[in-house]
């Protein structure tokens, strides 16, 4: 008998029925969920390297690790924030170990020119939100650009949903340390915004 | 600090296209070429990271952990909520007893022992 779904999100559904099909060795469902998932993964891996080729390494690295793997994951988070810890894991852990040649800061005019950032995922509306868009994409270029102490913090907590306990303890920081940079951070955008 | 609170939420769900092309089919053709060498990859902190998201008990102190001041006002209600059933159930058994005690008292044996 068919089961129902009702009251579940279709892409919930899908992923489910994706990871299911994946673990059970159909190559054709970890495709589709590549294609779920690897903008969301390369995004992620890009804001805290800041290095495309960086970036494009990782979202290899965390799709073999999550291929080779699946078979033994249980669910008992989503797989979206399974693949982003994933994810986040395997880009500090490369911070660490290039700490002091990969802090590459990306000039806010090869960020316009080089790099499409597309918010049509965020569900707002054209018309009205053309100004919010563009200000979003303002923020995330000076994003780019914040000094590494202020960067990983803020988009942990802010675009990645991190505990400052969490964060603490990744980045072998005091809480109160994570705490202070953060605020800082949004304050160094809001300072920015006015400019 | 509230509009960047707004589009700091809106970025969430931001997505960077790479300049170099589709990051989807470079995945899957790495994906085609995994070779033994790829299992190490799965190492020892990759390894800790699986165990980890694969346990319940590990979740859920995880949940606590990052939400204490609301698993204390939960563990402070549920208290709350159990001392009143208590009470409440310990009040009707009290009741109980002393009508059943009142009933004895005023039984016809009792009042014939008297008269």
């Amino acid at each position: 008998m068919e089961k129902k779904n009702y009251g579940k999100k279709p892409r919930e559904v899908d992923e489910k029925v994706l990871i299911a099909k994946s673990k059970s060795g159909d190559r054709a469902a970890f495709e589709e969920l590549v294609r779920q998932f690897s903008k969301y993964v390369y995004t992620t891996a890009f804001f805290i390297l800041r290095d495309a080729y960086e970036a494009e390494d990782v979202s290899q690295e965390v799709f073999v690790k999550v291929y080779l793997s699946l078979k033994g994951f249980r669910g008992l988070s989503s797989f979206k924030t399974w693949i982003r810890r994933l994810t986040v894991n395997t880009c500090i852990d490369r911070l660490r170990l290039h700490s002091k040649t990969l802090d590459k800061k990306i000039s806010l005019e090869k960020m316009t020119e080089e790099y499409e950032i597309d918010l049509t995922g965020s569900g707002m509306s054209l018309e009205k939100s053309y100004f919010n868009k563009e200000t979003v994409k303002e923020v995330l270029k000076i994003i780019v650009n914040l000094d590494e102490n202020y960067r990983i913090p803020l988009i942990l907590r802010d675009l990645q949903d991190y505990s400052y306990r969490e964060i603490a303890e990744l980045i072998d920081k005091p809480i109160g340390t994570v705490k202070t940079n953060i605020h800082r951070a949004r304050k160094i955008i809001k300072d920015k915004l006015k400019e | 600090m509230n509009d960047v609170n707004k589009y700091l939420k809106i970025a969430r769900d931001a997505v960077i296209k790479p300049p170099s092309g589709n990051i989807e089919e470079k995945i899957i053709n790495r994906i085609s070429n995994i070779d033994n060498k790829d299992e190490n990859l799965l190492d020892e902190k990759f390894l800790d990271f699986f165990e980890k998201s694969n346990s319940r008990l590990y979740q859920t102190a995880e949940k606590i952990r990052n939400n204490p001041g609301f698993f204390t006002v939960i563990t402070i209600t549920l208290i709350f909520i159990i001392s009143f059933f208590v009470l409440i159930i310990k009040k009707l058994l009290d009741e109980g007893e002393k009508s059943v005690d009142e009933l004895k008292l005023s039984s016809p044996e009792n009042k014939t022992d008297k008269d």
